[in-house]
């Protein structure tokens, strides 16, 4: 081999290398190339997703209707797909690329803006009682008391509309008829099935189930107890301590809610209650508790051994009775719930209705 | 000539096969998705035609009764209410148990009181079931009342 021939080889052997180094940097510029346009494309969609889902959130405010199939935006387009009401689901496509986005619409109903709100009545009685009340009480009938009570009201309407004291359950076994146990049923159905299987209790009984402290119950998002008839499907609660600090859960019940608090003292956590049958709260020693109430008919407080605090709402459809003997009761207002902050299960209560305070909640992207 | 020929042969064999080894990586790089957002996990979303299983109330220590059940006394709620305080203060930290008993101790002439008050209300339940024993209300109000009564004789 002479001089020559090495040349040529080393020759070869470059020019080699540099071919596979262009033919390297020529195939990942393309792929870049992709990638970016991909990005752009997928960015786009979301976008229009994201115009898709204000736009449905602004004609649900508005009580306009959806517009069917898919509408163009910019260069892109979206669809709107608001059959699950409350939930919305919007899709988003941009030059083949596809975005899905989904939220609630949530219409928190207006009794949520009062500490007490009474669709009847609201009587006081018992003897060396005193409650005192902060912010908001609305009364759709009258309030009485009887004498050896004394009471102090922050701000008390009574006579108001019962737009702004009661909720209705929306007609969700779609039999035309709103606001009747059915629909009640369905509610409590679609409550447990808004979270997974290990965040739900559901239970069928027609008697009474009683709730004491358990390990298995913390970190339960619902727990609901379902009769067949009305006055079925009772609940006590016993022990409020059971749960974890900051725990939030709901209990939905088809018969009447018993809630006795022996000693509750995880102020931080917050227990909601949502009945078809009667409410009735008996704290036997101090309680401060958060807490959400709602019944569809009476609330009946039988505070004769407490001397604590209650924060949050309570709403009766019908009649609230405070029978309160030697008891110092407080009643503080809590506006998470006004503000969308809505205890789990509570987005299907409200349901239809063109009043209340709108909220975009569980906003995520699928 | 022909020792020339075969390393030309065998330099023309190995540059072939890094070509075409780089294009295929190449591609391959070129397959790589790519995730432009964080994916979020589903949730609170219902789907249609979702079977409810149900739950066993036993599995979370709940107890079931008849509504009004006169057949449950005082005694059945006194065994079930010692075994769920025992199941509860062993759920409990030292910090726990301490703050129950700051609760009780805020005010204990209250607190005997208040008990004496579960007897009185005990009495006015039994006074309207001897005169009308179907009464439902008042069953109900005893059965709540026997856990209560259970439940201060277990408190701390």
């Amino acid at each position: 081999m002479n001089n020559r021939s090495a040349v040529l080889i080393l020759s070869y052997m470059v020019i080699s290398v540099l071919t596979i180094l262009g033919a390297a940097f020529f195939t990942g510029s393309i792929s870049e190339s992709r990638t970016a346009k991909h990005y752009c494309d997928s960015t786009r969609a979301f976008w229009a997703a994201e115009a898709g889902l204000a736009e449905a959130y602004q004609n649900w405010i508005n009580g306009n209707a959806q517009p069917a199939g898919q509408v163009d935006f910019g260069s892109g387009a979206y669809s709107i797909d608001s059959s699950n009401m409350p939930d919305v689901e919007v899709s988003g496509t941009f030059s083949g690329a596809q975005r899905n986005v989904r939220a609630s619409f949530v219409r928190v109903p207006l009794a949520f803006d009062n500490t007490l709100s009474v669709g009847r009545n609201l009587s006081l009685s018992g003897l060396l009682a005193r409650i005192e009340v902060y912010d908001k009480t609305r009364i759709s009938g009258a309030y009485s008391k009887s004498l050896g009570t004394s009471d102090w009201f922050e701000d008390k309407q009574v006579g108001v509309s019962q737009d702004n004291t009661t909720i209705r359950i929306p007609d969700y076994n779609n039999n035309g008829v709103s606001d009747e146990f059915g629909d009640f049923v369905q509610f409590g159905r679609k409550a447990v099935q808004d979270y997974s299987a290990d965040e739900i209790v559901y239970i069928q009984n027609n008697g009474t189930v009683n709730i004491f402290p358990n390990q298995a119950l913390v970190g339960k998002k619902v727990i609901f107890v379902e009769g067949a008839a009305p006055g079925q499907g009772n609940v006590n609660i016993f022990f409020d301590a059971t749960w974890q600090d900051n725990q939030d859960i709901t209990v939905i019940a088809t018969g009447t809610v018993s809630y006795v608090q022996p000693l509750q003292f995880q102020s931080n956590a917050r227990l909601s209650t949502f009945s078809w049958g009667d409410y009735n709260e008996a704290a036997i020693f101090r309680s401060e508790h958060e807490s959400v109430v709602y019944t569809h008919e009476d609330a009946n407080f039988i505070d004769i051994l407490d001397w604590g605090s209650t924060t949050g709402n309570i709403i009766a459809n019908r009649d609230v009775s405070l029978r309160e003997v030697l008891t110092y009761e407080k009643y503080f207002f809590s506006d998470r719930a006004r503000n969308g902050d809505l205890p789990p299960g509570l987005k299907w209560l409200p349901g239809a209705g063109t009043t209340g305070f709108t909220h975009l909640a569980d906003w995520e992207e699928d | 000539m022909k020792k020339q020929q075969f390393i030309i042969t065998v330099l023309f064999v190995f540059t072939a096969v890094i070509i075409i080894a780089s294009i295929y990586q190449a591609k391959g790089i070129g397959r790589v998705s790519v995730t432009v957002a964080p994916q979020p996990q589903k949730a609170g979303i219902v789907l249609e035609n979702q079977e409810l299983a149900v739950s066993q109330p036993e599995d979370y220590g709940m107890v079931v009764t008849d509504n009004g059940d006169l057949s449950i006394n005082q005694e059945y709620w006194d065994g079930i209410i010692s075994e769920k305080v025992k199941q509860f203060k062993s759920q409990l930290s030292e910090q726990d148990i301490k703050k129950v008993r700051e609760k009780i101790a805020e005010d204990p002439a209250k607190t005997q009181e208040k008990l004496k008050q579960i007897e009185q209300e005990v009495k006015k339940c039994q006074a309207v079931l001897d005169k009308d024993p179907d009464n439902q209300e008042a069953r109900e109000k005893l059965q709540n009342l026997f856990i209560i009564r259970s439940i201060g004789k277990e408190l701390p």
